[in-house]
């Protein structure tokens, strides 16, 4: 067990150096210079500029300029926005729960509903029940999420106005609220994950009911329903549980463009922002947090797999 | 095989439908999802300013009031500007969506555009602002007056106001503030570019600015918001860094939540100085929300459908949307324009012929359509709208209409000359780089251009386009050829032309690299008298130069709107304490203090 933890942990530590050293080092590439953001095209103060860039450390060298934020990062001080002076760890802080449960609303979504229609595409294959999902899933594969985000705003905000068109409120301004500013972001955010998922179920689920055990079971005189739910399901959700893990940790930073669409405060929004104004501290910042929640997003799924499948807790 | 057939052909009009529906033409969303959008906050509405462009998007549109031709009259209204400002009704909340969220709250350090400046105006007051006619009153301040030569200016504060801490506004207040702007990111341009040398305060309401050198439009930079905007200094030094998440100032509201890039909401101030001319205190509205929404069609969607009750924008194809709805247009139709420059500093470019031949040959009316701006923008000839009192017929007659054959018989002759300056063999074609962001109405507007260039049989163009930041950070390091780019705005015409026509070694805002001693001396002589009619005369001269030169290019003009619920009443005929008529909404910025909404 520490021996796990102690390679988990090696493994974490290995991964942030890693990224955390190429995203500084490819928006070090990247044209453009933060103090053209603050300052604009405006006319400048030769005196005020030298001293934007001495504070920002924007002429030390690259190294210099990557080992002091490491350093500081280690204690927790990720350093301050050049645009807004916000400390980064308080605005990742703010933004993270917004992006997290978008995230965790979609995959929510997308496995309630790719379970059932998964299990009866296998269950029913090539039947018509089995034709007309498979039908639904290549449409929402092929719609584009913002594609899909817009006709979402159109009809629920604009036709029937049952639900706001933009905009998030927190959790702490009533969970009702809420819910209600979350549903249509994370909605448009689940369809195309759905059908991901529907068909990984579907064809892990058609490999399982092919086994003998299955056979087994119906012979026994075990109910469809039983064999499908309790013995065939768990089995063949074990490539789902990786997706849903990559999935998971793929959103947190890449709903920016839902995030822009529904005018959400997540982490995505801040990201894209950060780049364009080449806010290079915040752009580090929550590189290294979506970093480190890859890795503790997929380790608790290897945790999983022990709970989904005994034998791999034998082992 | 037959399941395929049978997939596929129910996939094909399902996903149709969802576009369809999605990119509809009624009162709903446009398609796009303008991610790059939250980076206009980079640059600042020309407010009597001197920082000199805004956002580098080549030309909008320009509205016009009345709908499109062959379009039904839209159940719109455009609302009838320059009725004063009517008595109001208490109560209530205007929520409102903006392009891009404010980078900060601070008027000397952080960048403000116009979403920005919406905030701002509720917290802070300026000293003066601008009239319906264009020029500036007070408005903290009750009077100011120059000295002979224009380097002396004596302001005078209106008494008995406090900020919303309690504190006093005095003349000393002014001062301490300057002692602030001078290391501010923002303010210390503004402060170099004008030559500000000091600010004193000489009693309690009088405060005396000396200038190095005289500038008869100095108190437009009063206007704007890094200089003019008051704000407490105290509580400023306290704590600069955080000053913008409690900013203090004399405003009709006060910051009540800060939820970065989501909702930032004032609530309305208990010792606000001002009332309506029929003596109701102000401001009428119990408080005022703004929620930026970059996406153009969300913002446009979240105002029809309600989660919000009014928007702004700086984009010709919402405000064509926006007259399909049922909400009350304000649109303004003013000097800022898009279009783009040439960098004299590159071969070819350095030739006039070249330039005057390439000005020739761009279709502005074609570009306009390209955009989607037509009835809505006006073509553009000088830094001035037609509209704008400074905009003057000979300067008009001076820019090129499009002329195909005349822009050829220019280029040949640069093609023809062997001393040319780009070193390419006679006959040879030139080479031309066009850049713009990445923005699709631009797009469309430089393969326009393009075409017509290229179709010439004698230019190579190259298309590039760059994110933003990338863009402007290109035309900082003259790092450009032909870019994208946008001009003037509604303030002094001094803001943006005298920085733009200075010495490129010393302004950065001299862009396209242009040095002209004489059109710089005219720009210079148009801020040492405030005699109306010649300063006029002398920007015709400046952009007859201009336009003889063929320095930059215009796309049309750039119409703005705030669109809002028909129950909101007051949004462009602010006015001034005076009783003075305000400009009305230029770049889709208003004052909230006589706001009111009529069905509370």
């Amino acid at each position: 067990m520490i021996k796990t933890i102690a390679f988990i942990l090696l493994r974490l530590i290995a991964t942030l150096l890693a990224v955390t050293f190429l995203t500084f080092a490819m928006v070090a590439l990247l044209p453009g210079d933060p103090v053209d953001t603050i300052l604009g095209t405006a006319t400048r103060d030769p005196a005020v500029e030298a001293q934007i860039r001495e504070e920002l450390n924007l002429d030390d060298p690259f190294l210099v300029r990557y080992g002091n934020w490491l350093g500081d990062a280690v204690t927790g001080d990720l350093g301050r926005s050049y645009i807004t002076s916000q400390p980064v760890a308080d605005t990742i802080s703010q933004r993270l729960p917004v992006t997290f449960q978008l995230a965790f609303m979609s995959i929510f979504m997308s496995v309630l509903v790719a379970i059932p229609i998964g299990v009866m595409g296998a269950y029913k294959q090539s039947k018509w029940q089995d034709t007309a999902s498979s039908a639904a899933v290549q449409v929402a594969l092929s719609i584009p999420n913002f594609i899909f985000g817009i006709f979402l705003i159109w009809l629920f905000a604009v036709q029937l106005g049952w639900l706001p068109a933009s905009n998030w409120n927190r959790f702490s301004d009533g969970v009702v609220d809420n819910m209600r500013t979350a549903l249509l972001p994370a909605l448009a955010l689940a369809l195309a994950q759905m059908a991901v998922f529907s068909r990984l179920i579907r064809s892990d689920m058609i490999s399982t009911l092919q086994e003998n055990y299955i056979l087994s079971a119906r012979a026994k005189g075990m109910s469809d329903r039983y064999i499908l739910f309790r013995h065939a399901l768990r089995p063949s959700s074990l490539s789902l549980m990786t997706i849903v893990g990559i999935s998971f940790g793929a959103l947190l930073g890449g709903t920016v463009v839902i995030e822009t669409l529904f005018a959400i405060p997540g982490l995505g929004f801040s990201l894209i922002n950060a780049i364009n104004g080449r806010d290079i501290l915040l752009i580090q910042g929550i590189t290294v947090f979506i970093a480190v929640m890859f890795v503790v997003i997929n380790t608790i799924v290897d945790l999983l797999y022990a709970v989904l499948d005994p034998r791999i807790r034998r082992k | 095989m037959r399941q395929r057939r049978v997939v596929t052909a129910l996939a094909i009009p399902l996903v149709l439908a969802f576009v369809a529906a999605s990119c509809g033409s009624d009162s709903d969303s446009s398609s796009e999802v303008t991610t790059g959008d939250a980076t206009e906050e980079t640059t600042a509405p020309d407010e009597g300013e001197t920082e000199e462009t805004t956002a580098p998007d080549e030309g909008e549109t320009e509205a016009t009031t009345a709908p499109d031709d062959g379009e039904e009259a839209a159940e719109t209204t455009v609302a009838e500007s320059a009725e004063p400002a009517e008595p109001g009704v208490y109560g209530g909340t205007v929520s409102i969506g903006l392009e891009a969220e404010a980078n900060g709250l601070r008027p000397w350090e952080d960048g403000c555009a116009s979403g920005c400046v919406n905030m701002a105006r509720t917290i802070y007051d300026p000293l003066m602002a601008q009239t319906a006619e264009g020029n500036y009153e007070g408005y903290l301040a009750e009077s100011i007056e120059a000295n002979e030569d224009f380097t002396v200016w004596t302001l005078t504060l209106r008494p008995g106001i406090t900020f919303s801490n309690g504190v006093p506004l005095t003349a000393q207040s002014i001062a301490d503030m300057f002692a602030i702007q001078q290391g501010g990111a923002i303010s210390s341009g503004t402060i170099a570019t004008i030559s500000l040398n000091s600010v004193e305060a000489t009693d309690d309401l009088t405060v005396v600015y000396t200038l190095e050198s005289g500038n008869s439009a100095f108190p437009s930079n009063l206007a704007g918001v890094s200089l003019g905007y008051v704000f407490e200094p105290a509580a400023a030094a306290a704590d600069p860094d955080n000053f913008g998440f409690a900013p203090v100032g004399t405003g009709p509201f006060t910051l009540d939540k800060r939820d970065i890039d989501n909702e930032t909401v004032v609530v309305r101030s208990d010792n606000y100085w001002r009332t309506a001319e029929n003596g109701d205190q102000l401001p009428y509205l119990d408080s005022v929300v703004f929620r930026p929404i970059p996406d153009e069609g969300t913002r446009l969607d979240a105002a029809v459908s309600g989660t919000t009750n009014a928007m702004m924008t700086l984009r010709g194809a919402t405000v064509r949307d926006a007259r399909e709805t049922d909400l009350t247009m304000y649109e303004f139709l003013g000097s800022d324009t898009g279009g783009g420059m040439f960098n004299t500093a590159e071969v070819p470019l350095d030739d006039i012929r070249v330039r005057q031949g390439l000005n020739k040959m761009n279709d502005q009316e074609r570009v306009i359509v390209a955009l989607g701006n037509d009835g809505i923008s006006e073509r553009t000839t000088q830094w001035f709208s037609s509209s704008s009192p400074w905009w003057t017929q000979e300067a008009a007659d001076t820019y090129p209409d499009f002329d195909f054959p005349g822009g050829q018989a220019l280029l040949q002759e640069y093609i023809d000359d062997p001393n040319r300056s780009d070193g390419k063999a006679v006959g040879e074609k030139i080479d031309v780089e066009l850049s713009c962001p990445p923005d699709p109405t631009l797009l469309a507007a430089m393969q326009v251009i393009e075409q017509v260039w290229s179709g010439s049989e004698q230019v190579n163009v190259n298309l590039t386009q760059f994110d933003q930041a990338t863009h402007i950070q290109n035309a900082l390091n003259d790092e450009h050829k032909a870019h994208c780019w946008r001009w003037s705005g509604e303030g002094d015409p001094s803001a943006s032309l005298n920085p733009f026509l200075a010495d490129p070694e010393v302004s950065v805002g001299n862009l396209p690299n242009n040095r002209d001693d004489e059109t710089f001396a005219l720009a210079v002589a148009a801020i040492e008298t405030d005699d109306i009619d010649e300063r006029k005369e002398l920007y015709s001269q400046i952009n007859q130069r201009i336009n003889e030169q063929a320095i930059i290019w215009y796309s049309g003009g750039t119409a703005t709107a705030i669109a809002v619920d028909p129950a909101i009443r007051n949004v462009d005929n602010w006015t001034l304490p005076s009783g003075s008529p305000g400009v009305g909404t230029p770049s889709a910025v208003t004052f909230y203090t006589e706001m009111y909404l009529s069905d509370q």
